[in-house]
């Protein structure tokens, strides 16, 4: 599969778009790429691997639902959901920054995560 | 293999290591005649004591970094005009340090505090925190309260300089009569753990309208807002009258935004005086962005630093020997 980056005018800037997705976001597929990226950095601990990584988390934050879950398909363009279904992929993205990075920044989200769920 | 026969890092399959004689005299050359830190180092996995070394021998090259007073609200907060960002290279916190940068954004999501800050004054620096009640729960009085004081417990600041409302208000109603955050803020400052109220508002709605409303408020005191090449005239207004209200005005996103608009225009980069060297010419724009009086608008950025070509490049947009060298007055 090949991606794109979505336009900094999105509000979801800077995602990977799958070609011919439009304006889909699969927010499984973009916690997938960044979990390969986070690999590649723990092999060479270069920070650059992490590239637009602590950006995409920062977004994903502050969309969390109240419900601690997030939908899995989001318009990039404007942000709204594409669809029901949902997803607590992110989760697995915060818990590797959260190790990654000595930071609290996400420890919220993934407690409201884990409150809410009975998938994790 | 001879320490002094490196392989050509052009065709190397695996970064390569550097002897000590050989870091040395790449480091030497680099300070003395200038470049990337990639031209030099590029394809070698440097020690960590090796990366230290060689980005604590670039202040060197940088020259005093000038100082920014930061809003008029806030008293003397005089600040380096690139902010550390607590997400950057851990590796890169002691030359920034080294360099006199003086501010940490988001320093509240630390677990522990860093060394580099152990040796040093609290007061020498400051600090904010993004406190996450906002935007989705901006009535959480408790929330706000508690992320705040247990961050202190666990990393041992003291107190922060300014409570920083996360993501900022969704809408105007939220911002008005949704004041839990506020609360948290006032509690905290009579408890000492922090000194001023501030926001990193992101653009739910057109900034025109949010900061209008903020401006009205009255009680933010610093708006971080994301402000780059391609920030569009309306919201530059919108912060030059925040700006001329007193409020220290942050950029964000400067690169991030503001390189791809940057990368598709020359003409600017030239303006810049920073041909090809896409984040200092970002950070020179934004920082040197006048508005309707001719005065500047944005008094800091916050950039987060990834990599040693990033640390050269970034603080090369305010060090005022590369400034000199370039023919770029910053202010």
């Amino acid at each position: 599969m090949n991606f794109v980056q979505s336009p900094i005018w999105w509000r979801y800037s800077l995602f990977p778009i799958q070609e011919g997705h439009n304006e889909r976001i699969c927010l499984d597929e973009t916690v997938r790429i960044a979990l390969d990226k986070l690999d590649a950095y723990e092999n060479t601990r270069d920070y650059a691997q992490l590239g637009e990584i602590p950006h995409w988390a920062h977004i994903l934050k502050a969309n969390q639902s109240e419900t601690g879950d997030w939908y899995k398909y989001i318009n990039g363009r404007t942000g709204e959901p594409m669809g029901d279904e949902k997803t607590l992929a992110p989760v697995n993205l915060f818990t590797r920054l959260r190790g990654i990075m000595n930071s609290s920044e996400y420890d919220h989200a993934i407690s409201l995560a884990h409150e809410y769920s009975n998938h994790l | 293999m001879s320490h002094t026969q490196q392989p050509d890092p052009s065709t190397s399959r695996e970064p390569r290591t550097l002897s000590r004689r050989e870091f040395v005299k790449r480091l030497s050359a680099l300070t003395a005649m200038g470049g990337l830190f990639s031209s030099v180092f590029g394809g070698y996995m440097l020690t960590s004591s090796q990366q230290v070394e060689a980005a604590e021998a670039m202040p060197a090259q940088f020259g005093k970094l000038p100082k920014h007073q930061l809003g008029k609200k806030m008293g003397k907060m005089e600040v380096v005009p690139i902010l550390i960002c607590q997400d950057s290279n851990p590796q890169l916190l002691g030359p920034c340090l080294a360099a006199g940068m003086n501010f940490i954004h988001k320093a509240g999501y630390w677990n522990s505090m860093p060394n580099e800050l152990k040796k040093i004054p609290r007061e020498s620096y400051f600090t904010d925190i993004t406190v996450d009640s906002t935007p989705n729960n901006p009535d959480n009085e408790e929330g706000a309260y508690q992320q705040v004081v247990q961050s202190l417990q666990k990393n041992g600041f003291g107190y922060y300089d300014i409570f920083r409302a996360h993501f900022g208000w969704k809408t105007v109603d939220a911002l008005k009569n949704q004041r839990g955050t506020y609360r948290a803020y006032q509690r905290l400052k009579k408890e000492g753990k922090v000194k001023y109220f501030g926001v990193s508002q992101h653009d739910w709605i057109p900034y025109p309208e949010i900061i209008e409303a903020i401006i009205e408020d009255g009680t933010v005191c610093s708006i971080q807002a994301f402000i780059h090449y391609g920030t569009p005239p309306d919201a530059w207004a919108i912060f030059e009258k925040a700006h001329k209200a007193g409020i220290g005005i942050t950029a964000m996103k400067t690169v991030a935004y503001g390189g791809a608009p940057m990368r598709n225009n020359p003409a600017e980069q030239a303006k810049m005086k920073t041909p090809g060297r896409i984040g200092c010419s970002c950070i020179r724009e934004a920082l040197t962005h006048k508005g309707s009086d001719g005065k500047p608008i944005v008094d800091v950025c916050v950039s987060s630093l990834q990599n040693f070509d990033m640390f050269q490049e970034n603080l090369g947009a305010i060090a005022p020997k590369i400034c000199k060298q370039d023919g770029f007055k910053l202010i």
